[in-house]
């Protein structure tokens, strides 16, 4: 027998991706001491947020936490750290390990940032969080692509945040923690415009802060008991941007607008934008305003993610839903590394998704979505 | 660490050199195996979970809550579980069955042995030839 390293079931799966390039859609860095942001930002707004104590970063704000943690049990860091905030160590658990060919980050703390205390002092937090992590990981690794996080309730901050990055090298794209505003709302049109002028897709996530801070998207039905309530209703959100940026024409105002509805689910999507066809079908006025059916849009200008990846007890099954929402056009693989539920490349791409679309969920779409944002053209040259 | 192998039975160590709760993983005959000592002895474990193959034991040995009534809840520590570090799929280490059960698939486990202090895991013969 002797001494093989690999076990016979492994071998296949890791040789069918390693053809592959990978990029990863989601996946979330962490500042585990909010006071590493003091070097990047103002003396008004160290003292503002560290000696006043200002609230506009909320640093409990989840009601109903995870039973047994949120995140990756074995992804705390070398030193001790939480689960994302060492970036050395997440290019070695996972970057390194899978083969990742580019990874968008998505700094879910930036849902917690709630600026009434002092508004000029939050955006600063927000604009502080953007510069940490193009130093500290972009800086380290250009495989790391960062979404820059703007304030959904200061348009011209985030749009003033957007053009300072036009050119930056290492920005992936435009995260906007939601708000409990509808995205269709023309209070975000120039956050849109200024997104679509510089080709940044506009990354949208939960940030756990659904149905529990006052200024996020409430959840239908009240408020959730439990963890488990919470984490299968999590894709409420994800509908109501959908319905909300579609029908107010969105995509007809900014037809090269991407935007990426990331852990939201997928299995609801197709069978949501038949329904809004339906509506649009019968409706007059602003419904009707849209020259085109929803679906259209849908398929053209929005993106999907894979994880957390719906498991129907037969595989076959998935594969349906699959393509009912032309997976091949609008899907993306993604991981959720660090936290609790990351999805292993190998086990998703070649275990569960159809042969023929591994590619173009592993890689194509993403680069048709982020363009040359995700840096591969420069990882290979 | 690697495993001294007599026959089909490699010694791990000695029984003292096992933490109560924590897994230590070595590779016997090429194949990653975590030995574990708990109140209820010791058990060995392929240390890839069957779900998503992430390192298992890197996860959590305890006991755990039995599938009772809605809005009961029963701990019961009769017997340890392993919960994977990842998506927290539970497995009992007596027979690496499923928790719940969630899935049909099965944790592999593995015969240990204690002898003289010693503790040695026990490979099946998986294959002829």
């Amino acid at each position: 027998m002797g001494g093989a390293t690999m076990t016979e079931a492994e071998a296949p799966e890791a040789e069918a991706t390693r053809a592959t390039t990978i990029v990863d859609c989601d996946v979330h860095p962490l500042i585990g001491d909010v006071a590493d942001l003091r070097p990047f930002m103002s003396t008004r707004a160290v003292r503002r947020v560290f000696g006043q104590q200002v609230q506009v970063y909320a640093r409990d704000p989840n009601r109903s936490p995870h039973p047994t943690s949120g995140l990756r049990l074995d992804a705390r860091t070398p030193s001790g750290g939480a689960p994302g905030s060492d970036p050395a160590f997440a290019l070695e658990q996972w970057i390194d390990r899978y083969e990742i060919a580019a990874a968008i980050l998505i700094p879910v703390q930036a849902g917690v940032v709630i600026p009434w205390g002092d508004e000029e002092v939050g955006v600063e937090f927000l604009r502080a969080m953007n510069r940490y992590f193009l130093e500290r990981w972009t800086g380290l690794d250009p495989r790391f692509r960062v979404t820059l996080s703007v304030s959904p309730y200061n348009v011209p901050a985030a749009v003033a945040e957007i053009e300072r990055h036009a050119d930056v090298p290492g920005i992936a794209g435009v995260f906007i923690p939601a708000a409990g505003v509808g995205l269709g709302r023309s209070h975000y049109f120039p956050i849109y415009e200024a997104a679509e002028r510089y080709r940044m897709p506009i990354v949208l996530h939960p940030t756990g802060a659904e149905g529990n801070l006052a200024e996020a998207p409430r959840l239908a039905g009240g408020l959730p008991d439990t963890y488990p309530e919470r984490h299968a209703m999590l894709l409420q959100p994800g509908q109501a941007i959908l319905a909300s940026m579609v029908f107010a024409g969105i995509f007809e105002r900014f037809p090269s607008l991407k935007v990426v509805l990331s852990e939201y689910g997928t299995t609801w999507a197709a069978p949501m934008a038949w329904r809004m066809d339906n509506a649009w079908e019968q409706g007059e006025g602003s419904l009707a305003a849209l020259p085109l059916p929803p679906s259209h849009y849908v398929n053209r200008n929005v993106r999907f993610t894979t994880q957390p990846l719906d498991e129907p007890p037969e595989t076959a099954m998935l594969h349906e839903f699959l393509e009912l929402l032309d997976a091949g056009r609008t899907l993306m693989f993604s991981s959720d590394y660090p936290h609790w539920d990351t999805d292993e490349p190998r086990y998703i791409l070649n275990s569960r998704l159809p042969a023929g679309l591994r590619t173009r969920i592993a890689v194509e779409t993403a680069r048709e979505c982020f363009g040359d944002r995700l840096g591969l053209e420069a990882a290979t040259a | 660490m690697t495993a001294t192998a007599t026959a089909e039975r490699h010694s791990v160590g000695a029984v003292e050199e096992f933490e109560e709760g924590r897994f230590r993983v070595f590779e016997v005959a090429g194949r990653p195996i975590g030995v574990v000592r708990t109140g209820e002895g010791f058990f060995a474990v392929r240390n890839r979970c069957p779900h998503q193959g992430a390192e298992i034991c890197g996860g959590r040995v305890s006991g755990t809550m039995l599938a009772s009534a809605p809005g009961r809840y029963r701990y019961s520590d009769a017997e340890p579980v392993l919960a994977c570090p990842w998506h927290r799929w539970e497995f009992r280490l007596h027979d690496g069955a499923s928790v719940g059960p969630v899935t049909n698939k099965r944790l592999v486990t593995y015969e240990v042995e204690v002898e003289d202090g010693e503790v040695y895991v026990k490979l099946r013969a998986r294959r002829k030839g």
